[in-house]
């Protein structure tokens, strides 16, 4: 017999804690047995299962640094994701992985960082929001561009809220749908960038991350500030299965995306049709 | 690699008595008007001078269905991987399909190591054949160059009376010694090489695979994609039917008590429609051309560029099975050439 | 608590409910899964809501619409169960015809009796909102066992959006194509594990067709076998398919 054990054998989590974020969005905590850490990256995902209904790949939300558990936000689009929701504290699930590429942190040392996160998209990004926080020194500016539909699609409230406070994070945000008691931007993301002064591409990695559609005119904008596809890094979603590069659901052109990706440095895929 | 001989007749004896040591043994039967890879139950079932087989060989290493994972239904902590049985020889292999069990050893073992099909694989005896019959369309010589050798046991070439037989690897030494095959005279070797140079394909590609990556390379904005794909039915047969895809679904059922279950997975295949759709929708392959350019492309260009070995192993069975008749990658190649 | 289920029929052959009657063994798990309220109102004690209810047969009087309406209401998972439901299947040819030459032929001297009084035949979705579909004319019995486990689990039950000839070329068949026959199968919903391709019959698409289906490849492939478009419209008219896929 083969001695390598099973590549889709999970391992056991609790969760922790839980609690709705929005209508359809649901914070987790979850805790590896025997208090272990994942040992992720920020970036990367894992896949979460119930025995006998389903896996699916979902982003870490948390910073490496929290140790002995990880975070997740997981919404609620179909039947895996429905059941986690259904799930209560102590529930236990599998976890397979972490799974893929990571932001390149370590590389990033002394430069100047943007996130620029749509939607759901701000679940992965904050992992390595997180991590640039820890070791804020490490960094120049912090930029934190988020843009949501409308309020009731706003994520992490209290550390949006917190971050717009900190001194030495430039924090912008937007809703694409206005509402009376909003006292914010209202517009697409794209509309944010024009209130970033002082901008200084060469020394800037901008980091995107957000539904389909959002990319495109993203990285337009980009461009318009001088930024080169080498300084950009998006993290791009695709349908998985296996996570293990062998079920060939995630592919882009040659690339898988569980595999070489999710998180690309824009250069690397930019001849890829498909990709954005 | 080594030279042997065996008479058909002593090779039927060697199937027979195979089959009676209660070992699985598969190889090519006939079905209705075509051919398939079964279970033998005995030695005259086993027909050496075919065309092509309906499904290749690699559903015994990765099978339509196969259960991964079993489990408690809801119990995280029950889940219990399951490896499967695969057959102990399977005679009959075609040198495309045998490349094509490379790929997929290649793909299988190469980063994450998926035990499922190792297993399974290791588990068995490869005796491939060098074709007898012509096949419309067939075009393996132009595609396979020596990929086959990296995973056949050993390889029958049929010389009239006998078969002679190239010994690739231990396995097959072990093999050709329990067919009591005897080295062979002086000059088999060249007997061997004559006879498989006689055998031509009816259709070839115009390109050898390292010059076929090249020449797809710009050709992903084609207009042929599209008016090909007019006709498409996004039938899968195209995929399915090939043996070097490898692409699978992964699902949960549970037993009626809803009390245990298993994950499952099965074949899957990228020319279906909602193979890339995501929740919201949102397909990011959506047309039914963009399927076909990625299946060409898979086939063509990326699977030589990732792994070095032919992507298409040219064994027809596509062109045969499309109903539309548009999935020939010969046909394809030669339209985007115009 | 278990789901409370009925099974209500109308216009059809009961073939599918026979399907059901035949799970023999597996109609004990079923049983102890679900709590069967009412089957085709035989069973007394009507219980006024259900959570699933499976509706079975087309709908082909004025007064089946005001009853299905009813159930429709009283029902929080509604399931339409077999072609007639589905698609409004073989019932559904006479709206090709003149209706009255349909209920001449049918009821003969009897035809312009009230109770026999007939409308265009409709699929249950033409009357009210239906949760999921269980095609087939009959039904596939595995296919329901699925559907009833995944509601038990709580699960939203998938039925198979891709082509019958998936499962025809999973099963390794011959393709009637290549034995010089037609089929169906390219553009028909598979769930049937292909049964009539198996047994070397040309798929009819009995499970309706697939969401997005290449009629006119169809038709030109049929069209090549030196089909006439009208055999090949009898072809699509057995079950009166989705009628536009013959236009
Ligand atoms: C790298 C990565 C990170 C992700 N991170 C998050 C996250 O942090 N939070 C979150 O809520 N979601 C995340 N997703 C999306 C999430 O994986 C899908 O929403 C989920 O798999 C849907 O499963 P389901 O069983 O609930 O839905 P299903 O009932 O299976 O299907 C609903 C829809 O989703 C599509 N779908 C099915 N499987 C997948 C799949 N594996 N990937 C994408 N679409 C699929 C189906 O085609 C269908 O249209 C991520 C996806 C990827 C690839
Ligand atoms: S190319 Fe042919 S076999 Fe492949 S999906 Fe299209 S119609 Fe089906
Ligand atoms: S693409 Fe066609 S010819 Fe090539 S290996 Fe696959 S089935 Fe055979
Ligand atoms: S992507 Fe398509 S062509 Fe490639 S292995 Fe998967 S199904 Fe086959
Ligand atoms: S017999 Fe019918 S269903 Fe089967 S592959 Fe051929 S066309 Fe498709
Ligand atoms: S093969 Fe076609 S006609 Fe036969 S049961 Fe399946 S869908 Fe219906
Ligand atoms: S998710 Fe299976 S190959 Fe990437």
């Amino acid at each position: 017999m083969y001695p390598e054990k099973s590549i889709y054998l999970p391992q056991v989590a609790t969760i922790t804690k839980a609690n709705m974020m929005t209508k359809v969005d649901r914070y987790f905590e979850f805790e590896l047995e025997g208090g272990k850490d994942l040992g992720h990256k920020p970036g990367q995902f894992a896949e979460i299962s119930i025995p006998g209904i389903g896996e699916a790949p979902i982003s870490i939300s948390s910073s490496p640094n929290l140790k002995g558990k990880f975070e997740m936000v997981i919404r609620n689009v179909g039947v895996v994701t429905n059941a986690l929701h259904n799930l209560s504290v102590g529930s236990t699930v599998g976890v397979r992985g972490p799974y893929g590429t990571h932001f390149p942190m370590e590389k990033l040392k002394g430069r100047d960082l943007v996130f620029v996160s749509g939607g759901i998209g701000l679940v992965p990004m904050r992992s390595a929001i997180h991590y640039a926080l820890e070791n804020r020194k490490d960094y120049g500016r912090i930029m934190i561009l988020f843009g949501a539909r409308d309020i009731t699609q706003r994520l992490f409230v209290d550390e949006l809220a917190a971050w717009s406070k900190q001194s030495d994070i430039e924090f912008l945000e937007t809703v694409d749908v206005g509402n009376p008691d909003w006292k914010g931007n209202v517009g697409v993301i794209t509309t944010l960038f024009s209130k970033i002064k002082d901008f200084h591409a060469a020394n800037t990695t901008a980091f995107v991350v957000g539904p389909p559609v959002m990319y495109k005119f993203v990285i337009v904008e980009l461009f318009k500030m001088d930024m080169s596809k080498s300084n950009i890094i998006v993290s791009l979603e695709r349908h998985m299965k296996c996570g293990v590069g062998k079920c060939g659901h995630c592919q882009i052109n040659r690339v898988y995306v569980c595999q070489e990706g999710p998180v690309f440095a824009l250069d690397a895929i930019s001849e890829l049709r498909e990709a954005i | 690699m080594d030279f042997m001989q065996i008479s058909k007749k002593d090779f039927q004896k060697f199937v027979e008595n195979l089959i009676q040591s209660k070992e699985e043994v598969v190889g090519v039967v006939k079905k209705g008007k075509h051919f398939a890879y079964d279970i033998l139950e005995k030695s005259e079932q086993l027909c050496l001078d075919y065309t092509e087989t309906i499904l290749p060989p690699k559903k015994y290493f990765l099978p339509v269905e196969e259960t991964l994972l079993k489990y408690k239904t809801g119990v995280a902590s029950s889940y219990e991987a399951t490896y499967g049985k695969s057959p102990k020889v399977i005679i009959g292999i075609h040198p495309g399909d045998m490349a094509a069990i490379a790929l997929l050893d290649k793909s299988f073992s190469e980063g994450e190591k998926d035990s499922h099909y190792l297993n399974k694989r290791a588990n068995s005896t490869l005796i491939g054949i060098y074709p007898t019959q012509s096949f419309p369309h067939r075009f393996s010589n132009s595609m396979i160059e020596k990929d086959a050798y990296k995973a056949a046991d050993c390889f029958l070439v049929d010389l009239g009376n006998d078969y002679g037989i190239e010994v690739v690897t231990e396995k097959g030494k072990k093999i050709a010694s329990a067919m009591k095959a005897v080295a062979g005279e002086k000059g088999l070797n060249e007997k061997i090489a004559q006879a498989k140079a006689k055998i031509k394909d009816e259709v070839s590609m115009p390109f050898s695979r390292r010059e076929l990556s090249e020449f797809l390379h710009n050709k992903e904005t084609h207009a042929e994609w599209k008016k090909r794909a007019e006709k498409c039915f996004s039938c899968g047969s195209c995929v399915l039917v090939c043996p070097t895809c490898y692409c699978f679904d992964v699902k949960d059922t549970v037993a009626l008590s809803l009390q245990e279950g298993e994950r499952k997975r099965m074949w899957d295949g990228c020319m279906l429609e909602k193979f890339a759709n995501v929740a919201g929708n949102h397909n990011f392959r959506k047309l039914a051309g963009d399927r076909l350019k990625h299946r060409i492309f898979r086939k063509g260009k990326y699977i030589i560029d990732k792994f070095g070995m032919a992507g298409c192993v040219g064994c027809g069975r596509c062109s045969q099975a499309c109903v539309a008749n548009i999935a020939s990658p010969v046909d394809i190649v030669q339209e985007l050439k115009k | 608590m278990k789901p409370k289920v009925a099974f209500f029929d109308f216009a059809c052959c009961e073939g599918c409910q026979l399907q059901i009657a035949n799970l023999e063994e597996e109609i004990l798990g079923v049983v102890a899964l679900v709590d069967l309220v009412e089957f085709r109102e035989v069973l007394t004690g009507h219980a006024p809501e259900y959570d699933i209810t499976f509706i079975e047969g087309s709908i082909t009087r004025p007064e089946d619409e005001e009853r299905l309406k009813d159930i429709r209401k009283r029902s929080k998972i509604l399931i339409a169960f077999g072609a007639c439901a589905t698609t409004g299947g073989v019932n559904k040819i006479k709206n090709l015809r003149n209706l009255e030459t349909v209920r001449k032929e049918v009821y003969q001297d009897d035809w312009n009796k009230p109770h026999l009084n007939t409308a265009p035949t409709k699929a249950v979705d033409e009357v009210v909102k239906v949760d999921y579909y269980l095609h087939g004319c009959p039904i596939n019995r595995n296919e329901f066992l699925s559907v009833v486990k995944d509601l038990a689990m709580g699960k939203v039950p998938r039925i198979p959006d891709y082509p019958v000839c998936v499962e025809c070329k999973l099963r390794e068949n011959e393709c009637l194509y290549d034995l010089g026959k037609t089929c169906l199968g390219p553009i028909a919903r598979a769930g049937c594990a292909a049964i009539c391709p198996s047994n070397k019959s040309g798929c009819e698409a009995c499970r309706g067709t697939v969401p997005n289906p290449n009629k006119n490849a169809m038709h030109e492939v049929l069209a090549k076998r030196n089909l006439t478009v009208e055999a090949i419209i009898q072809e699509f008219t057995m079950f009166a398919v989705n009628p536009e896929v013959s236009k």
